[in-house]
């Protein structure tokens, strides 16, 4: 982050509704593109006075696609505003920023999203599947109801396609029954370690309210996972 | 701070923080009217690595100015300064007290320390003011990758 | 034990001790329903009624003008929404100055949400509504401006009786639009005759007045229709329901006749401790700038930015110095959005971030002013040590 931020326009060319409260906004780029890593995260403003700060949201698509997507969820005014966005309605762009990617030496990789949080992992997943890196991930990814599960197909897709990726809904407020879900509680620590086998020599990511990442980084540490093996981004 | 109550003769001393309790806890309070590390003079200070985070216009703004032993890897010293409020204020401190206790943190560790870490030891912060603890990782990301950047450059020369 | 200097009058005020012995009185003596029709309940309806005509008395009007509610606040959302509501099919147009409380504000944004159009009528850099932008705002079917008499954080003082007399003549034709001023920082200090102000509607409440918290009062100018915005048993007729609290009403305008009272003299020896305040601060402290007008502000707001300080770190060191103040920095706030009063003015981010508000009242010393002065220089100094910016 610098004290001046240079920000680039864009133009939203696509709305897509991915769950309730949910929308991803394409974006392209009217000046200069931006180069980012999957998982990182943009400050998006409104305005293009370098000194009015916007607020920042973690770009969902991978490097490698046309648009820039964001996926917003609709909490207060700002986000109301980013909602209210027509196709052709100008944003400014600034970033990338955040190291919220894994390495290329991290094999084995278990991602723990709740809510909109999933938008890093969702990069990252598309990421990794488009350049064949060769890392085992298992996604437990946790939502209130069905209908709050953004990416539903998207990431049934990649995983029916893909060996390597394994997928565990859970819904906390939800009972309505799909094959797919795996719990209907919050995500518990002895559940994880009972699919994983072994907590050790992983890689842990975890994306969500400060409380989850909070939560779920205590329960990874009293069942002595190393702090050098977590890496948190919570959203506020 | 005793507050003395008379109730039917009997006097009774309350102490007022028992009911109220302050707006943070003590550890945030300590680092935050007691600052550990900050910098007075930053100009005659020879850093090896320096690290700014946030803006005037945001209302927490936060430089960071290491030194890092060439052998062992690890930073030696973390000073800083800070424009923030008192959990900015305590989470710098805190941030520079972790990274140079017990001999000093070793760098891929600053890179990758977590603002849940700084939270931990404050002994916890309201959600609200979460980000002044991510402000404070960053600062000390940037000034370890500023360091890293400076000794990559002298190695190429 | 260290003695508290409470410097956050415009927050709220302590209560008045006679107010407090009336309150006791009157919920020992009339605890009655006033809505009941036996003895009980009439000898508490006629404390509420003797209650209204003391406020009506010191607003000029007429008691069946005066409607009792919950809070400055409620009374707000009940001429904001109450009017926009009940006036919809003569104009969807309303204007509120850039200055404007929360309680005026969010009712207008939620006039906005309904499909009503709202303007923003901006100040200048004291915070002075802006009158040429002002009049290009006003439309034909503007129903309702509403503009602040005195504002609670930088103690501006609007010219409520000029920009009556610009209504005035689109009014005589039309009938709107109509004018609402939110008067709870000016009561006790500034003249609350309706009339000689040209307003429609006017609220005040007790916690600013060294009355209770939990009460206030609208003026609604007769014939003039207004939605009520809580619903129930009809009381205040029919405008709000609502078991009226006797005591507090009965408190109310007690404080009101006694601020009154003392309006005079207070302002003349707020003045004196304000002038002498501004200075000390301007010569004890560099880079320290005066929020708000000079002159045209109450006489017992002092708020100043300083450069290179956050305005939360300021406010809890001089809490732990026992000196009780306010800020309009971002940090402080619930939703982390510094003051929009002070942004309003022009003033720079990094300043409003910096801002302290000093509100003198009835037990302020000058002792007060240069044991705060001196503890606010220390702090000053020690948290422009540790400052990014350099001062």
């Amino acid at each position: 982050m610098q004290k001046t931020v240079n920000k680039s326009k864009f133009v939203v060319s696509k709305i897509k509704k991915e769950a309730d409260n949910v929308i991803t906004l394409f974006l392209s780029p009217k000046e200069k593109n931006i180069a980012y890593t999957a998982g990182q995260y943009v400050l998006v403003s409104l305005n293009k006075d370098e000194d009015i700060h916007g607020k920042f949201y973690t770009i969902s698509s991978e490097p490698s696609e046309d648009l820039l997507a964001l996926s917003i969820k609709k909490v207060g005014s700002f986000s109301s505003a980013l909602h209210n966005l027509k196709i052709n309605d100008v944003i400014y762009i600034s970033g990338p920023y955040g190291s919220f990617y894994p390495t290329p030496e991290m094999n084995d990789l278990v991602f723990f999203a709740a809510g909109i949080g999933i938008t890093p992992f969702f990069s990252v997943i598309k990421d990794i599947i488009k350049r064949k890196v060769e890392s085992r991930v298992r996604l437990f990814y946790t939502n209130k109801t069905l209908r709050d599960i953004s990416f539903f197909k998207e990431i049934n897709k990649l995983a029916s396609k893909n060996p390597l990726l394994e997928v565990f809904y859970h819904l906390t407020r939800d009972t309505s029954s799909h094959e797919l879900i795996k719990s209907y509680k919050r995500i518990n620590i002895n559940q994880v370690q009972e699919e994983l086998k072994d907590l050790r020599n992983k890689n842990y990511y975890i994306c969500g309210t400060i409380g989850f990442v909070a939560d779920t980084r205590k329960q990874l540490l009293k069942k002595k996972v190393k702090e050098e093996n977590i890496f948190t981004e919570s959203f506020f | 701070m005793r507050k003395i109550t008379t109730i039917k003769k009997k006097k009774i001393a309350v102490p007022k923080d028992s009911i109220c309790g302050w707006v943070y806890n003590d550890t945030v309070k300590e680092h935050f009217m007691y600052p550990k590390n900050f910098l007075t003079n930053d100009e005659e200070y020879d850093a090896d690595g320096v690290g700014m985070v946030g803006s005037p216009a945001c209302g927490d703004m936060m430089m960071v100015w290491i030194k890092v032993d060439k052998k062992s890897q690890k930073i030696k010293e973390c000073k800083w300064r800070t424009f923030g409020c008192a959990s900015a204020i305590a989470s710098t401190s805190m941030m520079s007290v972790m990274a140079t206790e017990k001999g000093g943190m070793e760098l891929n560790k600053a890179i990758y320390l977590k603002p849940e870490q700084i939270v931990d030891r404050l002994g916890g912060l309201p959600d609200r003011k979460f980000h002044c603890s991510v402000l404070g990782q960053e600062a000390l990301k940037e000034a370890v990758e500023d360091y890293l950047k400076h000794a990559k450059n002298s190695k190429q020369k | 034990m260290k003695k508290y200097i409470y410097l956050d009058y415009a927050a709220t005020t302590p209560i008045d001790e006679n107010v407090i012995k009336l309150i006791n009185k009157t919920n020992t003596l009339f605890y009655g329903n006033p809505g009941s029709l036996h003895e009980s309940g009439r000898l508490a309806k006629a404390q509420i009624e003797k209650s209204r005509e003391e406020i009506s008395n010191h607003l000029n009007t007429s008691p069946d003008e005066i409607i009792f509610t919950g809070s400055g606040t409620e009374s707000d959302n009940l001429a904001i929404l109450g009017i926009a509501h009940a006036h919809k099919q003569h104009g969807k147009h309303i204007i509120i100055s850039t200055i404007e409380h929360k309680a005026v504000l969010e009712s207008a944004l939620r006039l906005k949400d309904e499909g009503f159009e709202v303007s923003f009528a901006p100040v200048d850099k004291n915070g002075i509504l802006d009158i040429g932008s002002f009049k290009k705002l006003l439309q034909k079917d503007t129903i309702l401006v509403s503009i602040m008499y005195a504002n609670n954080e930088i103690g501006t003082i609007q010219p409520i009786k000029e920009i009556s007399e610009i209504l005035r003549p689109i009014k005589q034709k039309t009938g709107y639009p109509l004018f609402h001023t939110d008067a709870c920082q000016a009561a006790g200090v500034l003249s609350l005759n309706v009339n000689d102000l040209g307003v429609d509607l006017l609220t005040i409440n007790g916690s600013k007045i060294y009355g209770p918290k939990g009460v206030g009062c609208l003026y609604v100018k007769k014939g003039i229709n207004l939605e009520p915005q809580i619903l129930g048993g009809g009381q205040e007729k029919n405008k709000r329901s609502g078991t009226e609290n006797i005591s507090l009403i009965v408190g109310f305008a007690k404080a009101l006749t006694i601020a009154t009272r003392k309006q005079e003299s207070e302002n003349i020896r707020l003045k004196q401790l304000q002038n002498y305040l501004i200075d000390k601060i301007q010569k004890t402290i560099p880079k320290a700038y005066l929020n708000g007008h000079i002159t045209k502000r109450l006489p017992n707001n002092i708020n100043f930015s300083f450069s290179g300080i956050e305005g939360e770190a300021m406010i809890l060191l001089l809490d732990q110095a026992k000196i009780y103040c306010s800020t309009g920095s971002a940090c402080s706030s619930s939703d982390l959005s510094p003051s929009h009063v002070l942004l309003a003015t022009g003033l720079a981010l990094e300043l409003a971030h910096g801002s302290l508000r000093i509100t003198l009242g009835r037990k302020t010393t000058k002792k007060d002013l240069d044991t705060m002065v001196d503890e606010l220089a220390k702090i000053i100094n020690f948290l422009r040590k540790i400052s990014t910016i350099k001062v």
